[in-house]
């Protein structure tokens, strides 16, 4: 689901600047949908021509003191989509995340160790031109290479190569058949 | 001073949210929320001491039906999003960690049958529960799974529909204290479970 893009009216670019007020920076023209939870103190920088489609569910966007997220440009981020960044998420240019994905840097918990302790965290990329589809999940170490397309609900733990198509939990690798995208 | 002022404020905020969601049911000590929990309770809801229902874009919710049995088990964490529906009955051990967004019921439409879940459980991020599953002590529901059948104890559930492989164990190195929680506080925590 796409929103035309139009041009930002002032009003329109002032309300989404009010949103992601807290944000360490925001770029040019972004357009912000429903509700935006910025959480915490860490770093956050959002790219220009960014849009924050939170029409049926709040984004939320948490980034530790010790964390940063950075968004790049011409981003689209849907509905429900939760990135938590406890040490650096980095989602490159023209990328595409669909609804209710979850980006997170960190397990929070290690199977049969003691449950107040953390593991390490392990930064998350998303490089450039990647769609990702709607209910993934995005666990710790898990470079996304350029050109990926990302079907719906797999859930990456391991490095994905440039140019290929993700799909299954866990996720499971082929080369990328020709510049189709997927329905999200 | 006032940071441990503050921090005692937020815990008797806690405290008192869970009070007011949980007021008409079965309330032991110890209990915060962090935020909304909407609860549709027909029949026997149960939350038990130091459980910790965190807050977060979505509310969790929780849905008995007449003649339901919903029994969490003490110091629980279940984070935002968790959605529980509950026909049978549906049993929390003690020590359980409910990620974002699992979803848990006992009944599909057709078969009804509960749901039994052990101590020490962790259940990972978007995970879905059919009915009739039961999952022993110390598993682990991998983030994305549909758990369709039994998980023994001590075993990894991963996959849609999950398959048990065994637990891997990482070296202890590997461990950090949360965010946020100084060692006191850890400790502190530590001991009360």
């Amino acid at each position: 689901m796409t929103i035309d893009q139009g041009t930002v009216s002032p009003f329109h670019e002032l309300a989404a600047r009010l949103k992601l007020r807290r944000c360490t920076s925001v770029g040019q023209a972004i357009r912000v949908f429903g509700k935006v939870d910025v959480v915490d103190r860490g770093i956050r920088r959002i790219g220009d021509r960014v849009t924050l489609d939170a029409s049926t569910c709040p984004i939320e966007i948490k980034a530790e003191p010790e964390g940063e997220i950075v968004v790049g440009d011409d981003v689209y981020i849907e509905s429900g989509v939760s990135v938590w960044a406890y040490s650096r998420i980095v989602i490159g240019s023209r990328v595409r995340i669909g609804a209710y994905c979850q980006l997170v840097d960190n397990h929070f918990h290690m199977p049969g160790e003691d449950r107040f302790m953390f593991p390490k965290s392990k930064p998350v990329t998303v490089e450039d031109d990647v769609v990702i589809g709607a209910h993934c999940i995005l666990l710790p170490g898990a470079p996304i290479g350029q050109g990926c397309i990302v079907h719906p609900r797999a859930v990456i733990t391991r490095r994905i190569p440039p140019n290929s198509e993700v799909r299954g939990v866990p996720a499971t690798v082929t080369p990328r058949a020709k510049p189709a995208v997927p329905s999200c | 001073m006032l940071s441990a002022l503050k921090k005692r404020a937020v815990l008797l905020t806690r405290i008192a949210r869970a009070s007011v969601l949980f007021r008409r049911w079965t309330m032991k000590d110890r209990i915060i929320a962090d935020g909304y929990v909407r609860i549709v309770n027909h029949g026997t809801l149960s939350v038990d001491r130091l459980s910790d229902f965190r807050g977060g874009s979505i509310p969790s919710e929780f849905i008995v039906h007449p003649g339901g049995q919903l029994i969490f088990g003490e110091s629980s964490t279940i984070n935002y999003g968790v959605s529980i529906d509950c026909k049978n009955r549906v049993t929390f051990g003690k020590r359980c960690m409910l990620s974002k967004m699992v979803r848990i019921r006992d009944n599909d439409g057709a078969t009804v049958a509960p749901v039994t879940i052990g101590d020490d459980v962790w259940i990972a991020h978007g995970a879905l529960i059919e009915p009739g599953v039961t999952i022993g002590d110390g598993a682990v529901i991998s983030a994305g799974s549909v758990v369709i059948q039994d998980v023994p104890a001590r075993m990894m559930a991963i996959g849609n529909p999950a398959r048990n492989v065994p637990l891997a164990v990482r070296p202890k190195h590997e461990l950090e204290r949360a965010p946020g929680l100084s060692k006191q506080e850890t400790d502190s925590l530590r001991s009360k479970a």
